[in-house]
């Protein structure tokens, strides 16, 4: 499965980047506009999936997965590299923007990831003929879910809320340096065992849906993170707030 | 619901294509989960979202 | 007085923490007992078939190192949590890198310690015969009790601060040792019984990459993880 990141992401990225940096005015209705494109796109997903794509040369209407498997894997992929960006970030300069990103980008990968890893076991029983073959990608995505829900403990069970930035950041970097390193392993260790059957999909229908997918669950990540940082973000304010939160002292107290 | 008849028909219609014949239940699955993960996490982030 | 400096500061963590495992040896041989009924805890599970048994060896073998390992991290820090001494390192003029390469260390010589005396166990009970010499094997053992410290000694350093921290290292730690418990237990394999395809050199190197990466993570980030502010 060749990485294909279709221009309509690349555009979504700038205009998202863009607006927030060029055009102040016009900044809060990015959110809104994206959850809209979310949604919209998602709610026809199933047509273009299920009706309009044509059956698969070799796998039949089982192929049709793909819709929904591969665009979550490829962007729970995306949502936990910007966490290590965000961790990487809070160990150079901290603040709790970066931090709250870092929370929130965890999160909606551990979710979008676990539902991926599981499609792609329930698409192994038809097409391997058992739910799992240690397939390098799915062995390695698997693994990697586990780290980042270790992850996600951790932050939980850290209740000072330096500390717990502090080891995430470099709990974040170490979970993502480790993902190459496993792949690669995997990868070696299930190198005499049986290949993996992907779909060849060059009709160029099938191109279509898939790219529409994957911009329709891009759009639905990035509303997903964002929700969860205004959270953290909060959060983060109550925690620390505290002692500004005690009223000035009264000066007639004598 | 009505295109996931239409889903049907259309395979029954299509020339029998692919040596994996049916298997649409797994397909169901798969669709079903994907919208019930987009359900509870949009849930549960509606239910911890903060009272401002 | 003036700063040991890196070496130093190394020379002199390693040592306190080997003086105090060795006047603390009670504790010490509770660790190897533990690894030894590990051990035979999955030749029992495994079951009388002596071809099985060869065959997976390596495997029970790493599996009981991975286990202990969990216990003997965790204490390298309880013991600086308990007396408040990481804090006394601290503020004594000591680079924490350092502290970082000493501390690791002292855990590696544990591990190595630890897989040595379940080597001839290992031997006994699942009746293997090491085709390209013990040397070779030991050499496994080391570069894989390296694998295993480095990020168990900064999941150590941060677990021990958590709630939960008993189950906390073994959950943080296990998923990034795959890598490494895996190009272990191959190495390992194909020292038993041969390498014929010369596969062992992709292993070795795996591993030895896991190390550098891993160690020199740690060397930069461990500084962080117990800073203060």
């Amino acid at each position: 499965m060749q990485l294909d990141i279709p221009l309509s992401i690349l555009l979504l990225i700038i205009v998202l980047v863009g607006t927030q940096i060029f055009v102040p005015s016009i900044r809060k209705w990015v959110w809104p506009a994206i959850a809209v494109i979310a949604v919209g796109m998602l709610a026809v997903h199933p047509y273009f999936a299920l009706v309009w794509a044509p059956p698969e040369r070799e796998m039949g209407d089982v192929y049709r997965i793909i819709y929904v498997h591969v665009p979550q894997i490829q962007v729970a992929l995306v949502v936990l590299a910007i966490n290590a960006g965000c961790s990487l970030a809070y160990l150079m300069k901290k603040s709790w923007v970066t931090d709250a990103l870092a929370e929130a980008s965890a999160e909606v990968g551990v979710y979008m990831g676990s539902v991926a890893v599981l499609l792609g076991a329930i698409w192994g029983k038809p097409t391997w003929g058992v739910y799992w073959d240690w397939d390098p990608r799915l062995t390695t995505a698997a693994i990697l879910i586990v780290v980042y829900t270790g992850y996600l403990t951790l932050r939980r069970f850290v209740e000072d809320p330096d500390k717990r930035a502090t080891w995430s950041a470099v709990m974040g970097i170490i979970a993502f340096v480790n993902v190459p390193i496993t792949y690669m392993s995997v990868k070696w260790w299930n190198s005499l065992h049986q290949k993996q059957s992907s779909p060849k999909t060059v009709d160029p229908q099938m191109v279509w849906v898939l790219h529409w997918s994957q911009v329709a669950f891009f759009a639905l990540m990035t509303t997903f993170v964002w929700h969860r940082y205004l959270l953290a973000k909060a959060q983060r304010e109550k925690e620390v707030a505290l002692p500004e939160a005690l009223p000035p002292a009264r000066p007639e107290a004598a | 619901m009505n295109w996931l008849v239409l889903a049907q028909a259309a395979a029954a219609e299509a020339p029998r294509m692919g040596r994996i014949v049916g298997g649409w239940e797994y397909v169901w699955a798969c669709y079903i989960l994907t919208w019930a993960g987009i359900v509870l996490y949009a849930g549960s982030l509606f239910l911890r979202r903060r009272k401002t | 007085m003036s700063r040991p400096g890196l070496f130093g500061t190394l020379l002199i963590v390693l040592r306190k923490d080997l003086l105090i495992e060795w006047r603390t040896r009670a504790r010490l041989n509770a660790l190897i007992f533990f690894a030894l009924a590990t051990l035979l805890m999955f030749n029992f599970a495994l079951g009388p078939d002596t071809v099985l048994m060869r065959a997976h060896a390596a495997g029970y073998l790493w599996l009981s190192i991975l286990f202990s390992s969990v216990l003997s991290l965790g204490e390298s820090f309880r013991i600086e949590m308990e007396n408040l001494s990481l804090d006394g390192i601290k503020l004594a003029p000591a680079d924490a890198r350092a502290i970082f390469l000493g501390k690791a260390l002292g855990n590696t010589l544990m591990l190595l310690l630890l897989s040595l005396v379940l080597l001839p166990a290992t031997i006994a009970l699942f009746d293997v015969h090491i085709v390209m010499g013990v040397p070779a094997f030991i050499g496994i053992l080391l570069i894989g009790s390296l694998a295993i410290s480095a990020p168990g000694t900064i999941y150590a350093a941060i677990a021990s601060n958590a709630r939960a921290r008993d189950v906390l290292l073994p959950l943080l730690l296990f998923p990034i040792l795959i890598p490494a418990l895996l190009a272990c237990v191959k190495a390992s394999t194909l020292v038993l019984q041969g390498d014929p395809m010369n596969q062992l050199d992709s292993w070795l190197r795996l591993l030895l990459a896991f190390v550098v990466i891993y160690w020199s993570i740690g060397f930069v980030l461990f500084p962080r993880v117990i800073e203060d502010d």
